[in-house]
C-alpha cells in the first residue's frame, strides 16, 4: 500500500502534506545530510562571481528605477489633469477672417530657400547638361545618327 | 552576504507581502534581489557546469521574475518557487535550444512546447545526479540510486540535493504541495525497496 491511499482525494487539500512514515526517516536523515555534503562540496563552483552580482544588480535595478520613474510620471499627469469642469473655448464658436492666419499657416515654415529646392534645380542643371552632351555628340558624329 | 550551503529554505512569513512591496519600492526590489540572487544561481549551476551558460540562465531567470513582481502578475505562494520554476524551465530549454542531450528519464516529446509541466519535471540533469550521488557514503545507496525510476530520483534530487522544502519544490515541478509529499513518500519507499533488493543480492 502505498502512503497516500490512506487519503480520500475528495477530501484532501491541496496543500495538506503528507507525513512521513516513521521507517523512512532514518532514510531521510541520510539523504538531508549527502544533500547538505554535496552542497557543500559545490560550494565554490555554485556561488556567482562579484563581477556577475554587481553588473546584474545594477542592470536590474536600473530597469526597476526607470519603470519607477516612467510610472511616476504617469501617475503625476493623471492625477494633475484637469481637476476642474473646463470652461468653453470661446474662440471655436467665431468665424475666422479670410486675412487672418490660421493654425496651419502659423505652423508652416516661412518661405525661403530650402534644401529640397536645391536639390530639384541641381537635378534639373544635370539632366540639360547631359541633353546638351547628347546633342553635341550626336552633332559631331561620335554618336551615329 | 552569507553564503547558503547547507540549505535553500526561504522564509516564508510575508514573502509575497514583501514581493508586493517590491512593486514601488526600490529598496524592497534591491533585497529580493539580494536574497534570490544566490540561491537561483546555485540552484543552476548544480546543473550546468558551463559559468556562462549558469549566469546567462540566472540573469534570464532573474529578469522575468522580477518582471512579474513589477507588473503584479506573480501567481505562485512563493517567489522562491516561481523563480525556481522559470530556472527548471530555462534549464531545459537551453538543453534543447542547444541540441544537447536531453535529461535522462525524459522523452523529447515532453519537451514541445505547450507541455509545461513535463518541461518543468525534466531538471534532473546528470550533472546534479553525478554530484549528489559523489557525496553519498554508502555504496549500496549510490547503487540503490539508478534502481529506481527517474521520475522519483528527480524528487529526491529537489528535496534533498537542492534542499528546497515542499512549497518551493512543488512550485518547480509545477504541482501542488500535498503532490509533491506523496510523491517523494513514493521515491523514498521505492528507494528503500531498492536498498533492500541490493542488501539481499549481496548476501
Amino acid at each position: 500500500m502505498r502512503p497516500d491511499d490512506l487519503i480520500d482525494p475528495a477530501d484532501a487539500e491541496p496543500d495538506a502534506l503528507v507525513l512521513l512514515p516513521v521507517d523512512l526517516r532514518p532514510l531521510d536523515a541520510e539523504l538531508e545530510q549527502s544533500g547538505a555534503r554535496a552542497r557543500l562540496m559545490l560550494h565554490g563552483r555554485t556561488q556567482p562571481t562579484r563581477y556577475f552580482v554587481i553588473d546584474l544588480r545594477a542592470r536590474l535595478l536600473s530597469e526597476e528605477a526607470a519603470d519607477a520613474t516612467a510610472g511616476g510620471a504617469g501617475n503625476h499627469m493623471i492625477s494633475g489633469a484637469s481637476p476642474g469642469p473646463r470652461e468653453p473655448f470661446e474662440a471655436r464658436g467665431q468665424p475666422i477672417a479670410p486675412a487672418a492666419p490660421t493654425v496651419i499657416a502659423q505652423a508652416a515654415a516661412p518661405a525661403g530657400p530650402m534644401a529640397f529646392f536645391d536639390a530639384r534645380l541641381a537635378l534639373f542643371v544635370a539632366a540639360v547638361a547631359s541633353a546638351a552632351l547628347i546633342l553635341g555628340a550626336i552633332g559631331s558624329g561620335v554618336i551615329p545618327r | 552576504m552569507a553564503p547558503d550551503v547547507h540549505s535553500s529554505h526561504l522564509d516564508s512569513s510575508g514573502e509575497l507581502e514583501r514581493a508586493t512591496r517590491a512593486q514601488t519600492d526600490p529598496g524592497a526590489f534591491a533585497r529580493l534581489f539580494d536574497e534570490y540572487l544566490p540561491r537561483v544561481y546555485a540552484f543552476v549551476a548544480r546543473r550546468v557546469e558551463d559559468r556562462g551558460a549558469a549566469e546567462e540562465l540566472t540573469a534570464a531567470t532573474l529578469n522575468r521574475a522580477l518582471q512579474a513582481v513589477r507588473s503584479g502578475s506573480l501567481q505562485e505562494s512563493s517567489f522562491g518557487g516561481f523563480a525556481y520554476r522559470v530556472a527548471a524551465s530555462a534549464i531545459v530549454d537551453r538543453v534543447r535550444r542547444a541540441g544537447r542531450v536531453i535529461p535522462s528519464g525524459v522523452r523529447a516529446a515532453d519537451l514541445d512546447e505547450g507541455n509545461d509541466r513535463s518541461v518543468a519535471e525534466a531538471i534532473g540533469a546528470d550533472a546534479a545526479a553525478r554530484a549528489f550521488a559523489a557525496a553519498v557514503d554508502r555504496n549500496v545507496l549510490r547503487r540503490s540510486f539508478e534502481a529506481i525510476p527517474d521520475a522519483h530520483f528527480r524528487v529526491i534530487l529537489l528535496r534533498y540535493f537542492d534542499g528546497l522544502d515542499t512549497r518551493e519544490a512543488s512550485a518547480a515541478l509545477g504541482c501542488s504541495h500535498k503532490s509533491f509529499s506523496i510523491r517523494l513518500n513514493r521515491a523514498l519507499r521505492a528507494l528503500s525497496s531498492a536498498l533492500d533488493d541490493e542488501a539481499n543480492s549481496a548476501a
